[in-house]
């Protein structure tokens, strides 16, 4: 994994291509600590959402395990009625986790501009 | 101590960073306050140098349900404070230690991490350490493969390059303490023993009332004072079950050939899936940075082996389901617990994701020395008579070494191969760990023991060495006894 001035450069670049950008952040999945942020809205707390998000994670690995489902996650999708929230797990430790404007931005332009640049946080 | 504040729903831990005088400490802080977006407190300077500590209060990331509030403190380096960071350092959940790196200043970071080591591992569950390797970027900075050589000889521990300056790295040294501080807030708590109520120190102010009145002279002795080394393992009760796992999922077919996952040592797996805890997740994140794959033997092992370790798992460790994995992990701490001043030092026995829902145990040995290279280096270098006493001394630690390897839970191979070659230290083992539940071996012992082992050397050296006469004759006049004596009669015997 790189540094976080290298981290941060890719998380820009997904702000670059995903229209709508609100927040992103790269979080330690077993503590929910972020390991890079970049966000475009001070009143988003996204420490706190990276927190949470962990969890969510967490649950939902936990779920997968009580149902005997042997994949693993690649990523979680959450629409809301204004934002658009994706979970890209980029290691098995680590995700990516992203939120922007649902009225600026769609689901496929969201993925795509993820997946073009997540395999550089690995 | 680590505490779980119920009222504010927060579980509160402490990282500490020490360091040697001007490593970077403060400015370490400072640039992760700034990363953070919180504040930062510093009581007391005087020409740039840390008088009583730097205090950051973060809040972020989340254990168990409950908010990480995070009491970042850095202690201050000068000699004559030491009583200040002694006291700094005993309330440490995790320490980052930061080092400069240069040329002329990194010697001071090995004699503190010399210091600091066998303090933090004395702790019930041990206090985890970080090597920030810091001012990365100065000119006259150590390669890095000179720094992590010179940590690993001291132990095998996390090291994370950073330039604190720019911020460069500064906030994944403070991640990974502070998943250090995780695994010993999880091994106190499924021992029931974490802390719960409000913190005692909250604010700068609070801490500075503790730390005004002690002494502003050098300690007598160690900066650090080593408290009494535990007799106990309680880090194995961290490998219990988790408090909130699931219920175990029904029996599930294994499928054997589906293709496993290659194995990648991973220092940010989930905690409860190494062992130990604390030093296993240190160890690892070391082994991460080894270029190291795995390659499957005709067996059906996993086996890797090359810069100083050795990564092996059996055919038959993989696992349906990571109940029954970690089950087993507990069997493999258990018996590595119970052997502990037996085995070399710088092991750990991870349970990782094989993939498709199954998971695979490995053990990570560092490579130490064993009886049979130190043989090997004095055959080319030592003369006759040098080479004779080295035979006898290495056949007498052999015989020791059977005797203190024999337990009743499991014998431990005794081999030259599998017996550390230090001399002048208590014999330890060093080579894999045999399963758990493996019948003892039918171990040979005395006379019997030395022509398995030193037959095939004697003969070698009766082809390599021209002065072999003088070898045998040495041998035949040692004043070490029995030993020498056998020895003798093996050369003869194969004559």
């Amino acid at each position: 994994m790189g540094r976080e001035k290298e981290l941060i450069d890719v998380i820009e670049k997904i702000q670059n291509d995903a229209s709508g950008f609100i927040a992103a952040s790269l979080v330690d999945l077993e503590s929910g600590m972020t390991l890079a942020v970049k966000s475009a809205r001070a009143d988003f707390d996204l420490t706190a959402a990276s927190a949470y998000n962990s969890e969510l994670v967490k649950q939902k690995l936990k779920i997968m395990n009580t149902l005997g489902l042997h994949g693993v996650i690649e990523d979680m999708l959450i629409t809301l009625t204004e934002q658009i929230h994706l979970i890209k797990m980029v290691n098995r430790g680590t995700f990516l986790y992203l939120a922007v404007d649902r009225s600026q931005s769609n689901l496929a332009i969201v993925r795509t501009a993820v997946s073009k640049h997540a395999g550089a946080l690995s | 101590m680590p505490t779980v504040d119920k009222e504010r729903g927060v579980l509160v831990v402490r990282v500490v960073y020490d360091g040697p005088p001007m490593s970077g400490k403060t400015t370490t802080l400072r640039s992760l306050a700034q990363g953070l977006g919180v504040p930062i407190t510093s009581p007391a300077e005087q020409d740039g140098r840390t008088l009583l500590f730097d205090w950051v209060d973060y809040v972020g990331g989340l254990f168990e349900g409950r908010q990480i509030r995070c009491q970042i403190l850095s202690v201050p380096g000068q000699r004559e404070l030491a009583a200040r960071r002694q006291a700094l350092l005993s309330s440490a959940d995790a320490v980052v230690l930061v080092a400069d790196t240069r040329e002329n200043e990194i010697a001071k970071s090995y004699e503190r991490l010399r210091e600091l080591l066998p303090w933090c591992r004395s702790h019930d569950p041990p206090v985890g350490v970080v090597i920030q390797a810091n001012k990365r970027d100065a000119p006259d900075s150590v390669p890095r493969s000179r720094i992590h050589a010179e940590f690993a000889k001291i132990a095998p521990i996390a090291i994370v390059d950073t330039v604190a300056t720019s911020g460069d790295g500064v906030r994944q040294a403070f991640v990974f303490g502070v998943r250090l501080a995780l695994d010993r807030v999880r091994a106190l708590s499924t021992s029931s023993r974490l802390r719960e109520g409000p913190m005692e120190i909250e604010t700068p102010a609070q801490l500075i009332e503790q730390l005004t009145p002690l002494s502003v002279a050098p300690l007598a002795d160690a900066s650090v004072v080593e408290p009494p080394i535990s007799g106990t393992f309680p880090e194995l009760e961290q490998l219990a079950p988790y408090r909130d796992s699931l219920p175990p999922a029904s029996q599930r077919e294994e499928k054997p050939d589906q293709v496993e996952r290659v194995f990648i040592p991973d220092p940010m797996m989930p905690g409860g899936f190494i062992w130990p805890p604390v030093d296993g997740r240190m160890l690892l994140h070391e082994v991460a940075q080894l270029d190291q794959t795995p390659v499957r033997t005709r067996r059906g092992d996993w086996w890797a082996s090359g810069e100083g370790w050795r990564f092996h798992s059996a055919a038959g460790s993989l696992f349906g389901d990571a109940d029954v994995g970690r089950n087993k992990l507990i069997e493999w701490a258990r018996l590595h617990a119970a052997h502990l001043q037996r085995l070399s030092s710088g092991r750990t026995v991870i349970l990782a994701d094989a993939g498709a829902g199954r998971f695979r145990l490995w053990q990570l040995v560092r490579v130490t020395q064993a009886l049979r290279e130190r043989l090997l280096s004095c055959v080319t270098e030592a003369d006759a008579e040098r080479l004779a006493q080295e035979f006898q001394r290495a056949a007498y630690h052999l015989l020791r070494a059977q005797r203190t390897f024999q337990s009743n839970e499991v014998c431990l191979p005794c081999t030259l191969w599998t017996v550390s070659g230090d001399l002048d230290r208590q014999p330890q083992f060093v080579g894999l760990m045999p399963k758990p539940g493996t019948a003892p071996l039918d171990e040979l012992t005395g006379p019997e023991l030395l022509v398995r082992e030193f037959r095939p050397l004697l003969r070698s050296l009766e082809s390599e060495r021209p002065d072999y006469a003088r070898i045998v004759e040495a041998l035949r006049h040692s004043q070490s006894g029995g030993v020498g004596e056998a020895l003798y009669q093996l050369t003869t015997a194969h004559n």
